[in-house]
């Protein structure tokens, strides 16, 4: 029996499997080979042994800086995100009239999203003619700060931005949410529970598979954000935005150092995948999963 | 219950009116957030319609102005009309169809296999097939290239939809595993004892039981799909292959001589699909997996 | 009737794509006639290129051009080493990226010309001087012009008209037009209301090129030599002329007050102040036709001079059409050829933003603008006497050291900090920066240039 479910395991597996090795194992291990080379494009690379690794974490300052840069992001961003995603959920997990049009209205957002949503918020945050500004100007007699322009504030200009795009964690609660059987909460009313004690004693146990999922996620794309730098502020001003893949993508393709962009994506995929790890070892205290309760 | 006096009658009246008050105050309160939340997620897209609608030489004035003056459709006239925008709908379209069935069939079943099975390796397949979505895409860009380049599959559609085929990207394979993962086992251990395939309970049982999880997916890869920039952008070289993505920068010049009025209007055309797909896939997302002892509803 | 989405149908879809997707297969084959044409662009230039590529098929049947543009450069540097990386370079890349031609010399992207030149006996008299010596490194030429023009001074005659003001001269030997002439008109046609500027004298257009503030001071970032193999370990940013000429640029902003912050610009985009008719006058980065897409009359006059001695130097602009090595050189050869020729230039340089290469097609193409065309051609002659090629295309490492140098000046624009401060905090860091990359690339240049005196 147990041969045969293993056997069932990797039958069902398998096209995942297969597509892991064929598309992404080699370039996966070209990269890694590159990260010990020094590789300009046209002439075949060239071994240079830890050197890249050496310069990332003894003599490279963007390195701490970038890092630096992207955890704060990450680490203010992502409870945020979380805990957004979740109550927003809740509230468009009603049934009241209209509800539908509430849910479309806050998950377009995030559909609206790429090159051009990162430029127009260029305009938005914009300190002078933004929108942004002048209504902050407009409702509460605040004058706003200089977001993109800041060191200050490009950061929480960008946290801002980014909860725009929220809209897929909300999708994947609610979802999530459906899933929670009524007669749960049916039962935990007749033993008399509020509804605190049912969020907290229901419906958060049975999302935890869902949170852990939304926060796994949040921690990889905020490890890897990208665009917005790239595309809105260049990783200014004075490197206050200098995000980590940003530093990658100029080592790459605008300093001609392939081999050292390797190390830097590898040095990145050990702090993400270290996380993700943490996050998967402590499921167990605090993520429960139906499934694994009906079979033990 | 038909016992009840007089008495308890009144009595549990006022409590009626009392839990109904509450509720009421309750949904009223959620109305004041949700449009609250509303007015707010609107905000910047509105700003977009409106710059999408503003002259060029408009777009820039103080203080911002939600209805442009004067109104110009000069930006859509530029967005159907620089490029081939038809043609482009129709190749992000189809790319994105095959992309979403692709996804949603493969990362299914790996999931379903994850979330169903135990045996050797298995945590460690795990992390496997998820580490590629750890490891940024720029550093594998250049032997991705290479290795298409060799396979002689540059311009041609099979980078961007061949490896949905192959579950996708991982991440829909972990989100799968996770709903899978809700699901109680009891329902798959009845067909098991009435004689039901492994594969046909992943069909007829697990599947239509996360209706709400593959719509999810689905949504999110189709979104991925109609927005990726850069594979189209490195893998299809001719014109009349690539998709809308692509297509928008044609109005981002160098510093100074971007089109925004166009490239605006030729956003919200663009976004207008994903939208409807929303609307549309409300009601799988939303219907429920409800299991009840009764059985499933739905 | 079932309304639901059924598996079968499910079935039934996944069919039809893998039909979609068989119909993706057929093997793609390099056609060895079809010239891959890779370029930054900006949208109005696309329609008149695609006219010169019609054109250049229809005089060369046995050729067709494939054209991409990289809109905005997003992503472009990785798309062009991709390309290069697989083994199939673009026939002919134009303009640069963040990385600079002279980055792609050292890294064996480009082809040397000078052979086919002579062997062709290609006239180059008419392409204009700088641009030539742009693109050439240690005797070899890398590029041919596609247009070329010098930054002047862009003013709006209508907001002079109404402060009264004299028009700028056209004469850059012109010595009573100096910086401080040029602050007071600026002060004179700033205008405000309350808290808010609602008029500006001057805005200062891209900052990236850092080396226009000393050049009117007769000063320049790097030392001439510099340019010569693309390599150096020096740099002037500690010479107290480089370092006045980048206060007085900041004073402007947040000293005087005549010139937009870097939000207020910024947002615009570089043109967008000037070409709103928010400000008079407009330095830096020069775009005719942007310029001439706005709403006034405006006119083009020199740069002003630092100080009544100094000789003020003008930026050139100047984008090369560069061919990749490996790639169909005789067919890229050909292609160049016709775009930098009359024929082709004639049709470009309708879109250009950066004019015509050829002196001839100079009047011509300002024909097209609302200024007087002697004033105009008064303007480039002079801006072209003096000019000069940014930085930017001439030295190896360049995306790194402009990486350093706008962030260390950052702050510098934002009125937090000093010229002297930002160039203290510079200079030690540049100073390394230098010499990391000569060391680096000191053996290519000795095998690319036998001549290599280092």
């Amino acid at each position: 029996m147990r041969s045969r479910e293993a056997m069932y395991l990797y039958l069902f597996i398998a096209p995942g499997l297969l597509g892991m090795i064929l598309f992404h194992l080699a370039p996966m291990i070209v990269s890694f080979g590159l990260s010990f080379s020094e590789y300009e494009i046209t002439s075949p690379p060239e071994f240079v042994g830890f050197q890249n690794y050496h310069r990332m974490l003894f003599v490279d300052e963007l390195v701490g800086k970038s890092l630096s840069v992207t955890a704060v992001y990450a680490v203010v961003g992502v409870p945020i995100r979380l805990f957004l995603q979740l109550f927003i959920a809740m509230l468009l997990n009603r049934q009241l009239a209209g509800i539908r049009i509430f849910r479309a209205i806050l998950y377009f957002p995030s559909v609206v999203a790429g090159v051009a949503i990162a430029l127009g918020w260029i305009l938005l945050l914009n300190p002078t003619y933004g929108a942004v500004n002048h209504l902050l100007w407009e409702l509460f007699g605040i004058i706003g700060p200089r977001w993109l322009n800041s060191t200050q504030w490009v950061i929480p200009g960008l946290l801002l931005m980014s909860l725009w795009g929220i809209g897929p964690g909300i999708v994947i609660n609610l979802a999530g949410l459906q899933g929670i059987s009524a007669e749960l909460y049916e039962a935990a009313e007749i033993d008399g529970a509020g509804s605190f004690r049912k969020f907290l004693h229901i419906t958060l146990p049975m999302m935890s598979p869902i949170l852990m999922f939304n926060l796994v996620m949040g921690i990889v794309s905020n490890f890897q954000i990208f665009t917005q730098a790239y595309v809105m502020t260049s990783g200014g001003p004075a490197n206050s935005s200098l995000f980590f893949v940003l530093y990658l993508y100029r080592n790459a393709f605008e300093f001609f150092k392939m081999g050292y962009a390797s190390a830097l994506a590898w040095l990145l995929f050990a702090i993400i995948l270290i996380m993700t790890l943490a996050v998967f070892r402590s499921s167990p205290l605090w993520v429960y999963y139906e499934a694994k309760r009906e079979r033990t | 219950m038909n016992l009840g006096s007089a008495n308890f009658t009144a009595e549990r009246r006022l409590e009626l009116r009392l839990v109904r008050r509450r509720r009421r105050l309750r949904t009223l309160v959620i109305y004041t957030l949700l449009i609250i939340l509303s007015i707010i997620a609107l905000l910047p897209v509105m700003w977009m319609v409106a710059i999408s609608l503003t002259p060029l030489n408009k777009v820039f004035q103080y203080p911002p102005r939600l209805i442009p003056d004067p109104l110009s459709l000069t930006g859509y006239h530029e967005a159907v009309t620089l490029f081939p925008f038809y043609r482009y709908f129709l190749n992000t379209s189809l790319m994105t169809a095959a992309r979403v069935i692709g996804t949603v069939f493969s990362a299914s079943l790996v999931a379903y296999g994850f979330a169903r099975y135990d045996g050797p390796f298995k945590e460690v397949l795990f992390v496997f097939i998820l580490t590629p979505i750890f490891l940024p895409e720029q550093v594998t860009l250049i032997p991705l290239f290479v290795g298409y380049t060799r396979l002689g599959w540059i311009d041609t559609y099979n980078p961007l939809v061949l490896p949905a085929f192959f579950g996708g990207s991982a991440v829909y394979i972990f989100l799968l595993r996770q709903f899978f993962m809700t699901i109680p086992t009891d329902l798959d251990d009845a067909a098991r004892i009435d004689g039901a395939s492994e594969f046909a309970i992943y069909w007829r049982i697990i599947l239509p039981l996360a209706k709400p999880a593959l719509a999810t997916v689905a949504i999110f890869t189709f979104m991925a799909s109609w927005n990726d920039f850069l594979g189209p952008l490195i893998y299809l070289t001719s014109k009349e292959k690539l998709p809308l993505s692509v297509g928008l920068s044609r109005f981002l010049g160098e510093s100074g001589t971007t089109l925004w009025n166009s490239l605006m209007a030729a956003a919200v055309l663009t976004v207008l699909p994903p939208i409807l797909l929303f609307v549309f896939a409300q009601k799988y997302i939303m219907q429920g997996i409800a299991i009840t002892g009764g059985g499933a509803k739905g | 009737m079932n309304q639901h989405f059924s598996r079968r149908d499910f079935l039934k879809l996944a069919a039809a794509s893998g039909t979609l997707l068989a119909s993706g297969l057929p093997a793609w084959g390099q056609d060895m006639s079809e010239l891959l044409v890779y370029w930054r662009n900006n949208p109005r230039e696309i329609e008149t290129m695609e006219q010169a590529f019609a054109d250049f098929t229809a005089d060369h049947p046995s050729y067709s051009v494939n054209f991409q543009q990289a809109a905005g450069g997003l992503e472009g540097d990785a798309r062009l080493q991709a390309l290069f990386a697989a083994g199939t370079p673009p026939e002919v890349f134009a303009s640069v990226f963040n990385a600079g031609l002279v980055d792609y010399v050292y890294r064996d992207f480009v082809t040397d010309l000078t052979p086919l030149i002579e062997r062709d006996a290609w006239d180059q008299s008419d392409y204009f001087d700088v641009a030539l010596e742009t693109f050439t490194f240690g005797g070899k030429q890398f590029g041919i012009p596609r247009g070329g023009i010098p930054s002047p001074l862009f003013y709006n005659k209508d907001l002079f008209d109404q402060a009264g003001l004299p028009y700028p001269p056209t004469d850059w030997e012109d010595e009573s037009w100096t910086w401080d002439t040029m602050l007071e008109y600026a002060h004179a046609l700033t205008k405000r209301e309350g808290p808010r500027t609602t008029q500006y004298g001057i805005v200062i257009g891209s900052t990236l090129n850092w080396n226009q503030w000393p050049m009117l001071w007769g000063a320049q970032i790097f030392p001439d030599d510099a340019f010569n193999y693309g390599l150096t370990r020096e740099h002037n940013f500690r010479d107290p002329v480089v370092v006045n000429s980048l206060q007085k640029m900041v004073d402007l902003i947040w000293t005087e007050e005549v010139a937009p912050t870097p939000e207020v610009s910024g947002g615009f985009g570089f043109f967008g102040p000037f070409n709103n008719g928010l400000a008079a006058m407009y330095i830096h980065l020069g775009a005719y036709t942007v310029a001439n897409n706005a709403e006034f009359n405006w006119g083009a006059a020199a740069l002003p001079r630092g100080e009544p001695s100094a000789q003020q130097r003008s930026t050139t602009f100047t984008g090369p059409f560069l061919i990749g090595s490996g790639s169909n050189v005789e067919g890229a050869w050909d292609l160049v050829k016709y775009l930098t020729g009359v024929d082709g230039q004639r049709t470009i340089m309708r879109g250009a933003v950066v004019g015509t290469s050829r002196q001839s097609l100079l009047e011509e193409w300002f024909g097209a603008m609302s200024p007087p065309t002697n004033e105009l051609l008064a303007v480039q002659a002079g801006g072209y006497k003096h000019g000069l090629e940014s930085p930017n295309v001439r030295l190896v490492g360049w995306g790194e050291i402009a990486t350093l140098l706008s962030s260390e000046f950052d702050l510098m624009m934002l009125g937090e900090r000093s010229a002297q401060e930002a160039v203290d905090a510079l200079a030690p860091k540049l100073d390394v920066l230098l010499n990391e990359i000569y060391d680096k690339n000191i053996d290519k240049a000795r095998t690319i240039f036998p001549d290599f005196p280092g």
